[in-house]
């Protein structure tokens, strides 16, 4: 599948960080839409469920943690790659124990990030 | 206990604010880079000046992410700490990174050269760091050649993890090692003079001690 057929959602209350990222990816040719917190990332996930959803464990209101719960119970193939802190590799861990796909630290390197969507496209197809 | 608690979870919110700062930063650098490729062709006079400001941008987000890992560790310390056991590796990195501005102020540099992987010792995570520090500043203090590196490494040597702060001529005085012995009361780190490195040996679990 080509990059541009890649349905991401970013999930992120850092607004300048999530919607940046979103430009950088749109330069790629991809087309990503942008969640600031949990319980939207969850109703665009109910509208339209991507393959991939790139998420921040540490938001106000519902927990990045709970979110990925809640979507991996409602959707299993949806993947999710966890964004944590650096020297947070507990929640990482944590977060892989629930079902995430893999897990980042912030800040992020762009090209290794485009490749993880990559593999998680791949595994959301395979369900 | 409650204060170094305190200090570690108000110090771990605000790292984590810091790495969002950070994320921020890098990611703006980024766009204006990808910015800077699409109009290539563009003629623009102070391209090349924009380029190399945008790499420094670039090279101090990486090295920042180094330190904020290493403050993250330090700040989750206190938590860990209630742990008995403790990756000296990962202590012996994280007390390197933190000693950064120490040893520029003594022009020297903190090299950390590698460690065996989970090289568990007997002790908490702060009381080891401690130990390291303490180890590492004592060399530091003693009068070498401008520009010397210090090389700390983490060692299993035959079951017993060795943390080992190497630099050519190093020297210690029997007054010095007394002092650091001293200064280690309490951290299971026991100091011994090797030819040019000063080691600290501390207990493995349920073994040497």
């Amino acid at each position: 599948m080509e990059m541009k057929d890649w349905k991401v959602l970013l999930v992120d209350d850092e607004v300048e960080f999530v919607t940046t990222l979103a430009e950088r990816l749109e330069l790629r040719g991809l087309a990503p839409r942008v969640c600031h917190d949990g319980e939207s990332a969850l109703k665009a996930v109910a509208q339209e469920a991507p393959q991939v959803v790139v998420l921040d464990v540490m938001m106000p209101g519902m927990k990045g943690l709970d979110v990925l719960q809640r979507i991996k119970e409602s959707h299993p193939a949806v993947q999710v790659i966890l964004l944590t802190g650096q020297g947070k590799t507990r929640d990482g861990i944590e977060g892989m124990k629930l079902g995430a796909f893999f897990y980042m630290m912030k800040p992020l390197d762009l090209d290794e990030l485009i490749a993880k969507m990559g593999e998680a496209v791949a595994a959301a197809a395979v369900g | 206990m409650r204060e170094a608690r305190f200090m570690g979870t108000v110090t771990a919110m605000a790292m984590h604010d810091m790495q969002n700062v950070l994320a921020i930063v890098r990611e703006s650098a980024g766009l204006m880079g990808d910015l800077l490729r699409i109009n290539k062709d563009v003629p623009f006079k102070h391209r090349e000046a924009l380029e190399r400001a945008m790499g420094h941008i670039t090279h101090h987000v990486e090295r920042g992410k180094g330190i904020l890992e290493a403050m993250s560790r330090l700040a989750h310390a206190t938590d860990d700490n209630q742990s008995e056991s403790t990756d000296l590796s990962t202590c012996c990195r994280v007390v390197a990174q933190l000693t950064e501005r120490l040893a520029r102020m003594k022009k020297a540099e903190v090299r950390y050269t590698g460690g065996a992987p989970a090289l568990i010792v007997e002790a908490g995570t702060m009381p080891v760091m401690a130990a390291v520090f303490l180890g590492l500043r004592l060399v530091l203090d003693q009068p070498g050649a401008d520009d010397r590196v210090l090389e700390l490494s983490a060692e299993n040597r035959a079951g017993r993890p060795v943390a080992r702060i190497a630099t050519p001529d190093l020297k210690l005085s029997p007054a010095d090692l007394d002092g650091l012995a001293v200064a280690l009361a309490g951290t299971g780190a026991a100091p011994q003079q090797a030819p040019g490195a000063l080691e600290l040996l501390f207990p493995s679990p349920g073994g040497k001690a």
